[in-house]
């Protein structure tokens, strides 16, 4: 059987709650990633309701058009709403240290690294939701440039000039004790 | 890459990201669940018409290759009454592409016209469901008499979610009965709909009309939505009866064992499925 991203897409088209149900499963980390960049511990849900309102608009997609930006675009936009409406900004967190790398890095190593990331987080919190938002879809949800100026409508060239801004205010809302940059 | 762009992407993959294991699971049942909007969209073979029917249907601005989808439906009995049922259903039959729940039938293109009023019926009825709203107040009197006119329990909503019924008339053409019930915003037909009957009510959408198949309390359900959609009653030939011919606007259609119901004039599906849902 015919199993293209194309092909998934017509068939939940014509109705085929399975055939999305695959395109849920390609697509959900970097969606729970740009929900989660945007909306913090709403994501789950913004993810949710955001794969419905992608399965009830496929008749707008547009056949030869990629999926995922379009996908994105309905993330981001589904994201902020929840922002909205919750009338407050997701707080991101940083995992458990359960998981530890593949360096295999000793407990105190980790302790370090760990404490550094928090700095760093704490700094990105600091931030304009705007400026958060980009950051995170960067860096967090791992979005190139032309996926981010997807998901935010904007040109390409305004979303590196936003992110070079961005990154400017980051750099100096970073503590000076935590050196040139934490790690 | 400079060090704090680096130092981002570590920080990122340490991110107490959802995992969201069960996401696809819960997408999938919102999808097919029944109410709070999960809707299926159910889009049909789009068909050439090929027909040259120069009715009201005829929409100029339509596309050359219509997307017929099937809609359809809510059902009349009329024709059903007078001609008898076993020379409807082969005629059905070979209409391509139709779908029905009940007794309405949805069509991917309006069927011919053409039969004339039976003798004996009173012409020029529309099928039932216009929402405008009648004035007054219906009372117990006006629901025991409907109840007395047809075979079926006649299903209210509660009045807490709908408010209480304008007007309540019966069509006793249908067999076992059809009874309208008006309310001020949205309007509510009931029709005996035994399984193994044929329709009684046809449909069939332009361009524009959409049909969701949904599910309302468990049980298969079909969201008309878009553009008005034709609807009338259909004779023994699978024909529309000319004199019953009018247009809807969206339409959730249910069935719930031997009776039909529909719902028309709600805003949005939400709506509809909560009338549905609150029937007593």
């Amino acid at each position: 059987m015919e199993t293209t991203e194309s092909s998934l897409i017509e068939r939940a088209r014509d109705g085929d709650v399975d055939a999305f149900t695959r395109l849920v499963e390609e697509h959900q980390s970097v969606a729970l990633r740009v929900a989660y960049a945007i909306a913090g511990p709403d994501a789950e849900d913004v993810t949710q309701e955001a794969f419905i309102k992608a399965y009830r608009n496929l008749d707008r997609f547009r056949a030869q058009a990629a999926f995922r930006p379009w996908l994105l675009t309905i993330v981001a936009n589904e994201a902020r709403n929840g922002r909205r409406s919750a009338g407050r900004r997701g707080t991101l967190a940083l995992r458990a240290a359960a998981r530890r790398t593949t360096e295999a890095l000793s407990a105190e190593d980790e302790a370090v690294h760990a404490a550094g990331r928090q700095v760093l987080l704490d700094a990105v919190g600091t931030l304009s939701d705007r400026d958060r938002e980009i950051v995170a879809l960067r860096f967090f949800a791992g979005l190139s440039e032309a996926e981010m100026a997807a998901a935010l409508d904007v040109p390409a060239g305004t979303v590196k000039s936003r992110l070079s801004r961005a990154l400017a205010r980051l750099r100096t809302a970073l503590p000076e004790s935590s050196g040139e940059v934490p790690a | 890459m400079t060090d704090l762009e680096q130092a981002l992407f570590d920080l990122g993959d340490h991110l107490d990201h959802p995992a969201g294991d069960a996401l696809p699971a819960q997408v999938a049942a919102h999808l097919r669940a029944a109410g709070a909007g999960s809707v299926e969209v159910l889009r049909l073979e789009p068909v050439d018409r090929d027909d040259d029917r120069g009715d009201e249907s005829e929409r100029p601005d339509g596309p050359t290759r219509r997307t017929w989808v099937l809609a359809v439906a809510a059902a009349l009995v009329l024709g059903l009454v007078l001609v008898g049922l076993s020379a409807f259903t082969p005629t059905r039959e070979a209409i391509a592409g139709w779908l029905g729940i009940g007794a309405v039938e949805i069509r991917d293109r309006p069927p011919p016209t053409s039969a004339p009023p039976p003798a004996g019926t009173e012409p020029g009825q529309p099928v039932p469901g216009s929402v405008a709203p009648a004035p007054g107040t219906a009372d117990g009197a006006d629901l025991a008499s409907a109840q007395a006119q047809v075979g079926f329990p006649i299903a209210l909503p509660d009045e807490a979610i709908a408010g209480a019924p304008t007007a309540i008339t019966v069509d006793p053409r249908p067999p076992g009965g059809l009874v309208f019930i008006s309310y001020p915003t949205f309007s509510l037909l009931e029709v005996a709909s035994a399984p193994g009957q044929p329709s009684v009510i046809g449909k069939s959408a332009q361009p524009g009309v959409f049909i969701d198949h949904v599910s309302v309390e468990g049980h298969e359900a079909i969201w008309i939505r878009g553009d008005p959609h034709e609807v009338a009653y259909i004779d023994a030939q699978g024909a529309y009866r000319t004199d019953s011919v009018r247009r809807a606007g969206n339409v959730l259609v249910w069935a719930d064992g031997d009776v039909t119901y529909r719902v028309e004039g709600a805003p949005d599906l939400a709506t509809a499925v909560q009338v549905l849902s609150a029937l007593r």
